[in-house]
């Protein structure tokens, strides 16, 4: 894997949280990297470690998890041993995030224009009012109308989607060069959701950021993506171009997860309901130590060798890369 | 059609008054969760009932069970008027319906074992003895998927599909004729959504259920369904069969929903959005309620709010729309 022109890049990432039954590792050694402009996309489902390594990235595990191997390069630097201040200032700056629930992330008793500026008036002391303007004009470009009362409205006079829309106005005040996006439209409805899509690639391909889209719905990620990592019990599975990972998936996990997706036009024109092809067993278990691959014992594929030894990831085609021992190269 | 419906929901009517102060009940204030909704639900069949956050399907399907007393309106389950019901004769009936929620892990008693939360509807009914109920556990759990072996363990040791699992044996203790299934896949990861997905098909056809199906996951509806109802704001603006419905549709809010939703592999700008969100419920706008939104809207459309009817020679499908396609 080259490093020119990545604008991050994540080597061997490991985060372990200490629990009553020993060391849980949440990440096992994760590696990918981001470059200028572009949009990485993550899925995969609850506990696979996808949201634990952003929240790594940005220094914002909560305790007791703590990355015990790996770097994370990111302008030169690695964020994993930055000073804590150094770190704060990258962060809202030029390296911004937004999550899954809107309300959660803004203040209740704050005017939202205050809010939008306020990373201005941190991160580059922009006096308050001149910082309100500012905050109008970014409201307006995220698509909120009549961003000059909005600007005094508080969150709970928005509505779902506005809520999301301003957060994302917040995390591009100071025109960051990597946005963080985990589970962004996940609690909002499927025509608003449609809108932020269209809003989040609008900005990318005008600002020139990278994004880092976080998501447990494939198809929310093939929209965006130009680039796509499955995860499974916090390793990398598979990772390729996103056209290409859709049309040649190389992990079973992967191609298990893209054929039992409920999609609308799967069940044939005029045939009653019928079953979809789903995957045996449970989500992995993280709590449980294991050896060789996560995914062994729900696979239709899986030998001795899958049980014995970890799959590395190897490249099987063209950018294409997959951990598994079954995958044709 | 043969034979009465199993279900007819009749001018259903929900309005919930607004807490204006603490003290005080707002004087005409009301959320119109539900506005005026009719439809029939066929012995052995799934009619999924769709819409997004707000539009009143949960509240529909709250009221065909009488756990919302609604407005107005008539609730009639198996011929019989429920909104006529009182304490007894409601219980009585409800033994027919089975319930399944979203929330998998707060739907169930924490502090009960497997075996008794299956079996807490023939408690409630007095159906057999214990023995009988604990027979009767052990098949469902068998049925459902869960091992006999994790019988008496509590919900908090099982993972959100086997909760699931258990609420769906829970549901089909009493052996009812209808299950009522409010969006019980959306918590549950994709790789256990169409486990959990699969066993209600199997369920319905291996127990001639039939299933009012609430959820706001297109791909989900069109999985299970055999007619779909599409809610927006309180009302029911398409309603037919799930290939009519969700291959031709005929009323402009279905389409934006239907191309809303991104496909598998789709690539950038795919799907395509419509400017707007749904309308608050406490402030309706005049006339159809997609108007504000929609890119056909005429004056006729701000004035009058257009009834659900057969918009052409088709006639499977229904539209509340004066301009449907």
């Amino acid at each position: 894997m080259t490093s020119v022109g990545m604008l991050l890049e994540v080597q061997g990432l490991e985060v372990t949280f200490p629990t009553t039954r020993g060391l849980l590792k949440a990440v096992d050694g994760v590696s990918y990297s981001i470059a200028a402009g572009q949009t990485l996309g993550v899925v995969g489902e609850s506990g696979c470690g996808k949201s634990v390594a952003a929240l790594a990235i940005l220094g914002l595990l909560p305790p007791p998890g703590a990355v015990t191997a790996g770097q994370v390069l990111f302008a030169g630097a690695d964020l994993v041993r930055l000073d804590p201040g150094a770190l704060r200032r990258l962060r809202g700056d030029r390296l911004a995030m937004i999550f899954q629930d809107p309300l959660a992330a803004l203040n209740p008793v704050v005017p939202i224009g205050d809010q939008v500026g306020e990373t201005l008036v941190i991160h580059h002391q922009v006096a308050p009012s001149l910082a309100r303007k500012e905050a109008a004009a970014l409201l307006r470009r995220v698509g909120i109308s009549d961003p000059d009362r909005r600007i005094a409205e508080y969150p709970h006079q928005l509505s779902g989607g506005m809520r999301q829309r301003a957060v994302i106005a917040m995390a591009l005040a100071c025109r960051p060069a990597l946005l963080f996006a985990d589970e962004p439209t996940t609690a909002l409805d499927v025509t608003v959701q449609a809108q932020i899509l269209d809003l989040l690639d609008g900005l990318r391909a005008d600002t020139g950021m990278a994004m880092q889209f976080i998501s447990h719905n494939l198809a929310v990620v093939s929209r965006l993506a130009d680039e796509v990592v499955v995860m499974y019990a916090g390793r990398i599975v598979e990772k390729a171009p996103t056209n290409e990972l859709f049309r040649h998936p190389a992990h079973p996990y992967t191609q298990a997860l893209i054929d039992t997706v409920p999609v609308k036009g799967r069940r044939p024109r005029g045939s009653p309901p019928m079953k979809l092809p789903s995957i045996p067993g449970q989500v992995a278990d993280m709590r449980t130590v294991r050896t060789g691959c996560g995914f062994a014992a729900r696979c239709p594929q899986a030998a001795y060798d899958c049980r014995a030894a970890e799959p590395p990831l190897r490249e099987s085609g063209k950018n294409h890369w997959v951990a598994c021992f079954r995958a044709a190269t | 059609m043969n034979g009465a419906p199993l279900l007819s929901v009749e001018g259903l009517v929900k309005h919930f008054p607004v807490q204006r102060s603490l003290f005080r009940l707002g004087r005409g204030t009301v959320v119109r969760a539900v506005d005026g909704v009719s439809f029939e639900l066929r012995a052995g069949e799934t009619l999924a009932l769709v819409g997004e956050t707000g539009c009143g399907k949960t509240t529909v399907a709250r009221a065909a069970a009488m756990l919302h007393r609604p407005t107005a309106g008539r609730v009639r389950f198996r011929g019989q008027d429920m909104t006529r019901l009182r304490r007894r004769g409601l219980k009585a009936a409800r033994r027919h319906i089975g319930l399944i929620f979203q929330d998998p892990l707060s739907s169930l008693n924490p502090r009960l074992s497997v075996a008794r939360i299956i079996a807490e509807p023939l408690v409630i009914h007095g159906i057999g003895s214990s023995r009988d109920r604990r027979e009767r556990a052990l098949e469902l759990a068998a049925a459902v998927g869960i091992a006999i072996g994790d019988l008496d363990r509590h919900p908090h040791a099982f993972s959100g599909g086997q909760c699931q699992r258990i609420a769906i044996a829970r549901a089909l203790a009493c052996d009812p004729a209808l299950v009522i299934a409010d969006e019980p896949v959306s918590s549950l990861d994709a790789s256990i959504q169409s486990q959990v997905l699969n066993l209600m098909i199997d369920m319905k056809e291996r127990r001639g259920l039939s299933y009012l199906f609430i959820t706001h996951d297109i791909g989900v509806a069109d999985a299970i369904a055999d007619r779909v109802a599409v809610m927006y704001a309180g009302r029911i603006v398409e309603f037919g069969g799930r290939d009519e419905v969700f291959h031709h549709p005929v009323h402009p809010y279905t389409r934006a929903l239907l191309d809303a939703v991104p496909q598998l592999g789709g690539g950038r700008g795919t799907a395509v959005s419509e400017p707007g969100e749904p309308p608050s419920a406490t402030s309706l706008p005049s006339g159809c309620p997609y108007h504000p939104r929609c890119p056909k809207a005429q004056a006729l459309c701000k004035e009058a709010i257009p009834e659900l009817t057969s918009p052409g020679a088709k006639g499977a499908t229904l539209a509340a729309c004066h301009f449907p396609d």
